[in-house]
Order: C-alpha cells, then sequence, then structure tokens
C-alpha cells in the first residue's frame, strides 16, 4: 500500500501568522481526508512584498515570502502528496479521490470566486500574451519522473524568474509561485490542458472577507456597485484574505468545528 | 407581479431596480449553490475518475438492463474524465455513482428550498 498524506509548507511572515494558518489547515485536511499530515516550514533565500487590497479597499503592503515550494518533492514523506497553501481550508473529502488515481502529477488551471463576481477572471492568463495559469494552491503529486521532472523545472523557473518574466512577459515582483508552475507544468505537459483538476479551485479574495462559519458553511461578505451583501458557501475555500480568519473569532469556530 | 419583498409596483422605478438587484443577487446565489454542489459529482473506480451525470448515469442503467434482459456482460471499457480508458463493471460503478448523485442532489435540493426564502442579506445566516 503507498504512502499518503498532506503536505502544507509556510513561511514566516510579520504581519500574519502562518504557522497557525498552517496548523488550521493541517488540522482540517486530517479530519476531512483521513490522512496524516506534515507541516514544514521553509526559510526562503530572499524575502518578497506584496501589496494587497482588502476590503475596506485599504492597501497592505504585506512580506510575501513564497518561495521554496519546489523542494515539496523532496520534502514529501509520502508516495502520493497533496501539497495544499496554509490559505486553503478543506471542508469535505473531495481530494480524496484523486490518491490512488492514475495521474502522476495534477494542479488546478482555473480558480472561481465563489461570490459569483468572477474577479479572478484576470487570472485566467499570467501574461498580455495570454499565458495559461495554473495555481498551486493544490498540487496532487506522486513520487514519479514525469512528477519529478515538473518539480525540477519549476525550480528552474524560479531561479531564472527574471529571465522567464521577460521571455513570457509577466511582472517581474511579487514573486509567484503560480507562475513558476505554470510555466513547468505548460512546458512538462507539451503545453497541453493536461494534468489538471476536473473541478476549478474555489477561491475568495482579499477584497471579501468571511464573516462566520457554521454547520460546514461560510458566510461570506462582498460588494458590489457599492450595495454590501452576503453569500452563503460550503465546501473546501482557498481563503486569500486571511487576515479575516486569524485576526477574528473564525479561527476558532473553524478550530472547534472538527 | 410579485417580486421577493412582495408586490411590485412597476410604475416605481426604484422598486423595479430594487426587484431587479434582488433577482441579481438571487442568481448569483444560485449559480454558487450549483457550482459547489457540481464539484462534488465525482467518483473515483479502478483507477479513474468519473464525473457522474445524466449520460453516465444512462449509459450505465441502459448496460444494466441489457445484461438482465439479453445476458449481456456487465463489464466494458469507458473513458474517464481525463479521456484514460477504464475496465469497469457497469453494476459497481452505477452503486457508487447513484450514491452520490443522491447525495449531491438532496443537499443541493435542501439548501436551494432554504434560499428560495431569503433573499435579503441580513437573512442570510449559516
Amino acid at each position: 500500500m503507498k504512502s499518503r498524506g498532506v503536505l502544507i509548507l509556510y513561511s514566516e511572515s510579520n504581519q500574519l501568522d502562518y504557522k497557525r494558518l498552517a496548523d488550521l489547515c493541517a488540522r482540517l485536511a486530517e479530519y476531512y481526508l483521513k490522512v496524516p499530515v506534515t507541516i514544514i516550514k521553509l526559510t526562503p533565500k530572499k524575502k518578497g512584498r506584496r501589496v494587497f487590497k482588502y476590503e475596506n479597499l485599504e492597501l497592505v503592503t504585506t512580506e510575501w515570502n513564497n518561495g521554496g515550494r519546489y523542494s515539496a518533492y523532496d520534502l514529501s514523506p509520502y508516495d502520493e502528496t497533496l501539497l495544499i497553501d496554509a490559505d486553503y481550508l478543506i471542508q469535505n473529502d473531495n481530494l480524496a479521490n484523486y490518491f490512488g488515481s492514475d495521474h502522476d502529477f495534477l494542479c488546478h488551471n482555473k480558480s472561481w470566486d465563489v461570490t459569483g463576481l468572477d474577479q479572478l477572471n484576470i487570472d485566467e492568463s499570467m501574461s498580455y500574451n495570454k499565458f495559461k495559469m495554473r495555481w498551486a494552491t493544490v498540487v496532487y503529486f506522486k513520487k514519479s519522473q514525469h512528477a519529478k521532472n515538473i518539480f525540477r523545472m519549476w525550480e528552474k523557473v524560479a531561479d531564472d524568474y527574471e529571465y522567464y518574466s521577460k521571455l513570457i512577459g509577466f511582472a517581474l515582483a511579487p514573486f509567484r509561485n503560480d507562475f513558476c508552475l505554470s510555466i513547468a507544468h505548460q512546458v512538462c505537459s507539451g503545453y497541453c490542458n493536461t494534468d489538471t483538476f476536473s473541478h476549478d479551485l474555489p477561491s475568495m479574495t482579499t477584497v471579501n472577507k468571511l464573516i462566520d462559519y457554521g454547520n460546514k458553511n461560510w458566510l461570506i461578505w462582498y460588494s458590489y456597485r457599492n450595495k454590501e451583501n452576503v453569500i452563503r458557501y460550503s465546501g473546501d475555500l482557498h481563503v486569500m484574505n486571511k487576515r479575516c480568519i486569524l485576526e477574528t473569532d473564525l479561527y476558532d469556530k473553524l478550530w472547534n468545528s472538527v | 407581479m410579485t417580486g421577493p419583498s412582495g408586490p411590485v409596483i412597476l410604475s416605481s422605478m426604484e422598486n423595479l431596480e430594487s426587484y431587479a438587484r434582488e433577482r441579481f443577487e438571487l442568481n448569483r446565489q444560485k449559480q454558487t449553490l450549483k457550482e459547489q454542489q457540481q464539484q462534488r459529482l465525482t467518483v473515483t473506480y479502478n483507477g479513474g475518475l468519473f464525473r457522474v451525470d445524466m449520460t453516465l448515469l444512462n449509459y450505465l442503467y441502459m448496460k444494466n438492463a441489457n445484461a438482465g434482459l439479453f445476458n449481456q456482460s456487465t463489464k466494458c471499457i469507458l473513458p474517464d474524465s481525463y479521456d484514460t480508458p477504464i475496465e469497469i463493471d457497469c453494476v459497481e460503478l452505477v452503486e457508487l455513482c447513484d450514491a452520490r448523485w443522491n447525495e449531491v442532489h438532496n443537499d443541493w435540493y435542501n439548501q436551494f428550498q432554504e434560499l428560495k426564502t431569503k433573499r435579503r442579506a441580513g437573512d442570510v445566516e449559516v
């Protein structure tokens, strides 16, 4: 029997407690997917910064240390690994379906905004010349030559990020793993739209916020044309607005929900 | 004409606008509900990943009916969601698909019934 598990990599930031977020993420993953979880802290070679726009339209510059995720292949203690970001909160066993499948490597090729505002449509491609985007938020891989090739290519793109930014035509800063993975994945898949999950990545952007959680349902606040509204959603969620979890009682609600 | 918050007075542009907004929000919530339920409509079988839809269910029911009526085999090859040919047993797969279909659609139905009665932001709760 091949070993299966979840791997969560995180780096510390002065503004957000990623360790705490990773602990929550691990607890939920372990409960819903029923597999062991490994959390590993990464120390990036260089520190980055990224500006986030929050729900009150406030612009906040945050430390953005997301380098080194390509090392997941070597760091993973499992034969089959689900690599997830610390801000991806699992709420069902959907991803467990992929364990035991024939695939060597899978990631998302599309993200959908759960509020229905379609705020992530600009991320369908990562450059002006429409280079198709992949998401590094959730990655499934097996210890195999194909997966290894993608991770090696990912590392190469990360090392030569400036070169690839000029070649493909995307902004040099902030550094984004999604871009590295997109290039590596496309090259190693022969530029075909293969090796992707059959469902889109459910996400909530930083301009929206979680206001409540209970009975496996999220209550999400959003604003559309200056009118405020809420939407109820249940299922896995990529919470880009990490502040609304870490700085409210939602953290405890989620922690105590399982 | 009746709107979500009572009768709509068509001569009032303000009411029409608010009616349109409420319908818009309801449709948005409905769409999100659909997306969240549809992503659960998958099953794994023999290394393949199948999206459970009416076409697949129909095919499996038909194969099983033919097996019963005409002694045909319940085994066949079906391409999964990734176009990988997978050897399946229709009896086993239809059981899995049927269970997942019912589970998801029951949840979908219940949540939609609840959603229909809550159209103002303040009414929606977890």
